[in-house]
């Protein structure tokens, strides 16, 4: 019995070290191409079109601190005004934030449309959906009610568009706050990784880039094709990539296509967030893997991307369990010079979960973004990389073991900012 | 003791690579967001703009009043150390006899009335007129902005940009790098090179453009749903390797090809094509959409297509297209792009790498 149990121990960690070097291989991939492949942005040069009609969505629970800023940046986008406009999705707020949109509404009474909902299900994904039976654009955008779109950006994720194969367009994410603390300068170059290598070369090798949920937008015909939104996820953008791309729809990034946000500046807000986009990916993963692996309409390529895109978060659960498994080997004694060292090396070198990328890509992001010293930092991300994965395998093993028929409850991130202080800094 | 000194030890080796870190951290250096220009919005008169507000911080609010009211000659330096000239009722630069010598001048030349420029000659800043600028054949132009026309002579090269506020004209082999627009209508002759136009009308050669084909719906034949479907929805179609469309065919909704697509003579497409390899229209195409390529894009003579056009490797338009319309501007975007005379295009042309005015005779890039 012991035998068996010890063989069986180490088939496991042969195949989780198997998978750590899979995803390393990719993330090594991904940042060589970043850095000398070919670039893909082919629509970001269309600068003047028939510009197909767009509404901005901007989900909103107690924004009250950020919201009239994001609301002040959408006012002055370039965008034909007959083609555009903005729902505020205010979701039961308790704070001003209905006060704040109505006074906007009232300002751009053509251009801001208030939308007050009183009822339904809370979060993102259930407001989005009823947000949308109120859409009679061809376009959706969403931006998160933090987020300070330049002028030019909604014509930058809507040009992808003219392109009928494509579903879904995600842009450019950075941080704004992070002068504030190590956390928020962290998130910047964790961020800095994620999208400046991760998607953008996904990109490239026309993998799977992932629609993000906000500074992204939504072809209204193909979230008909998939069946609208779904208000029973924690990640409505990772369900809606995979939906689309499982239908035929291509999701594309486009790096140029940026704008700023705010990053979480306190560790509890950032354990949260990333929970909570660990269980939605996770949910995602159980619901729509097997489809991916064995759609046959898709390229070999996507298929694999796409898998491994959906085991992100997954990875760090099973990162652990390589872990122990390796350490319990060497402890009974049964890890040749091979196995043990070898393991403990392929395992250490994963080193990275969830959107977050591995080290080297975040060197190399700092790298193309003309960062000079805030690179420096970077060994402390193992603080990041270490909570996270702490985070994220305390929300997958609630996942695995939690009551199926529990509802899926949505808890939005908490804001710092007081209002005004952006147009300071920008 | 032994103990301590190796802990110490210790420490220092783990700690030593984590200085840098912990001295940013402690002592931040470079921890600004990352720069977005949140004004930015593709507006290819940006430069021109620019330029005008620099004029205005020289001359006032109302500096082309001023200018156009008519000012004696003169010449010095601006605030930031930048010589200017302005011409009074002269319409030609006055040079130095240095400039005269090494023909080219770094001057910031402004005129009040139609400015002509000699031909040859190098202006290594920005030209100014509030009316037409007329600009010799072999002339290096950093950036011209006129309030009226811009004619440029045979083989001018533009480095920078230019924008007329009416029609802008290039002569047979100049080169215009950098981005060159109008308000008005935009015309190239054979041999231009550019990377960037903008224009409400741009037209490529000197000859009038050839009359715009017209289709018949009804005599077309509707295209036959072919067998390599991969997803259908509301007549959005996604093939699943390559299609070819018969002479003549109609069809109605988007064609998604993952190779190639062929468009037969004569065919007329409401909505838009996508082919993950090349595109080819062949003559007298009508696409009423974007037509978009993972690959190259190849028209025939005579087509026509509502926009906007974009290719990540060639785009190779034929004589006689249409692209856009007087109402409805558009795009026509690859790395490199090849527009043969006779063709129109209503909007922007924008070349990554290179762009070129060619003709029947000569071939394409």
């Amino acid at each position: 019995m012991y035998y068996f149990l010890v063989a069986l121990l180490k088939i496991l960690l042969v195949v989780i070290v198997l998978l750590i070097m899979v995803y390393t291989i990719r993330h090594y991939y991904f940042t060589l191409n970043r850095l000398f492949g070919k670039q893909r942005q082919p629509y970001i040069n269309v600068d003047v079109a028939d510009w197909p009609s767009v509404t901005i969505l901007v989900p909103a629970h107690n924004e009250e601190a950020v919201i009239a800023d994001s609301l002040q940046a959408l006012t002055q986008v370039h965008y034909p005004r007959e083609k555009l406009k903005v729902i505020v999705v205010n979701d039961r707020s308790k704070d001003n934030t209905a006060a704040i949109v109505d006074d906007f509404a009232v300002r751009f009474p053509d251009l801001i449309i208030p939308f007050h909902r009183q009822e339904g299900k809370g979060g993102k994904a259930p407001a989005l959906k009823d947000a949308t039976l109120r859409v009679d654009s061809e376009i959706i955008i969403v931006f998160d009610a933090d987020y300070i779109p330049g002028r030019g950006l909604v014509k930058q994720l809507a040009a992808p568009f003219f392109d009928p194969e494509v579903g879904l367009v995600m842009g450019r994410v950075v941080p704004i706050n992070l002068a504030t603390n190590l956390l928020t300068r962290l998130m910047d170059l964790e961020r800095a990784g994620g999208y400046q290598v991760d998607q953008q070369a996904r990109m490239n090798l026309d993998l799977v880039p992932q629609y993000g949920g906000t500074v992204g937008g939504v072809r209204i015909a193909a979230l008909k094709d998939v069946g609208g939104w779904l208000d029973d996820t924690l990640a409505e953008d990772t369900d809606i990539t995979y939906r689309a791309v499982l239908k035929g729809w291509k999701s594309v990034y486009q790096n140029r296509s940026e704008c700023f946000e705010e990053a979480p500046e306190t560790w509890p807000v950032r354990i949260h967030q990333i929970k909570r986009w660990a269980k939605g990916h996770n949910q995602t993963l159980g619901r729509y893997a097997m489809q991916c692996l064995s759609n046959e309409k898709m390229r070999a390529s996507q298929r694999i991307d796409g898998m491994l895109l959906l085991g992100v978060y997954a990875m760090s659960l099973v990162m652990l369990v390589g872990w122990i498994i390796a350490i319990l080997l060497f402890y009974l004694g049964e890890n040749n010079i091979i196995m043990g060292p070898l393991a403990l090396m392929m395992v250490a070198s994963y080193g990275a979960v969830g959107n977050f990328a591995a080290f080297f890509e975040i060197a190399t992001a700092a790298y193309l973004d003309r960062s000079k010293n805030r690179i420096r930092l970077l060994p402390l991300n193992q603080i990041n990389f270490f909570i996270s994965m702490v985070s994220v395998c305390q929300a997958s093993l609630f996942q695995l073991f939690r009551s199926r028929k529990r509802a899926v409850v949505w808890k939005k991130t908490d804001r710092f900012r007081s209002a005004g202080t952006t147009t300071r800094v920008l | 003791m032994s103990l301590l000194a190796f802990l110490l030890v210790t420490l220092l080796l783990f700690s030593l690579p984590l200085i840098p870190a912990i001295l940013e951290f402690a002592y931040p250096s470079d921890n600004k967001p990352l720069r977005i220009v949140q004004e930015y919005d593709t507006d290819i008169r940006h430069f021109a703009n620019g330029f005008r507000g620099y004029l205005q911080k020289q001359f006032g609010e109302n500096f082309r009043h001023v200018l156009a009211e008519g000012v004696a000659f003169q010449e010095g330096n601006f605030a930031d150390g930048a010589p200017f000239q302005v011409l009074g009722p002269e319409n030609t630069p006055q040079f130095s006899v240095l400039e005269k010598t090494a023909l080219s001048t770094q001057k910031v030349i402004i005129s009040t009335t139609p400015l002509k420029l000699p031909a040859r000659y190098s202006f290594e800043r920005e030209i100014y007129s509030t009316e037409d600028i007329d600009a010799g054949a072999e002339g290096h132009y950093r950036a011209l902005l006129a309030e009226g026309n811009i004619v440029l002579d045979t083989s001018c090269t533009l480095l920078r940009w230019a924008h007329s506020a009416k029609a802008f004209q290039a002569g047979s082999e100049c080169r215009l790098y950098g981005r060159a627009s109008a308000d008005g209508m935009m015309q190239l002759a054979a041999g231009c090179e550019f990377e960037r136009i903008s224009a409400p009308r741009i037209i490529f050669g000197t000859e009038a453009p050839a009359q715009v084909t017209t289709w018949n719906k009804d005599a077309l034949q509707p295209l036959a749903e072919p067998s390599n479907i991969s997803f259908k929805y509301n007549n959005r179609w996604v093939i699943d390797g390559s299609i070819t469309l018969p002479e003549n065919t109609y069809f109605e909704g988007d064609i998604i090809a993952r190779q190639d697509i062929i468009v037969g003579r004569g065919s007329f497409i409401k909505g838009s094509l996508k082919s993950n390899g090349n595109l080819i229209l062949e003559e007298k195409v009508c696409i009423e959409g974007s037509v978009v390529s993972a690959g190259n894009i190849m028209t025939g003579n005579g087509c026509k297509i509502k926009g906007p056009v974009i290719a990540e490797e060639q785009i190779i338009i034929g004589s006689g297209n249409n692209i856009g319309t007087a109402s409805h501007l558009t795009t026509v975007t690859a790395p490199v792009v090849a527009v043969t005379t006779g063709s129109i295009v209503y909007g922007s042309v924008w070349a990554l790498e290179r762009a070129l005015v060619t003709t029947l005779e000569s071939g394409v890039v």
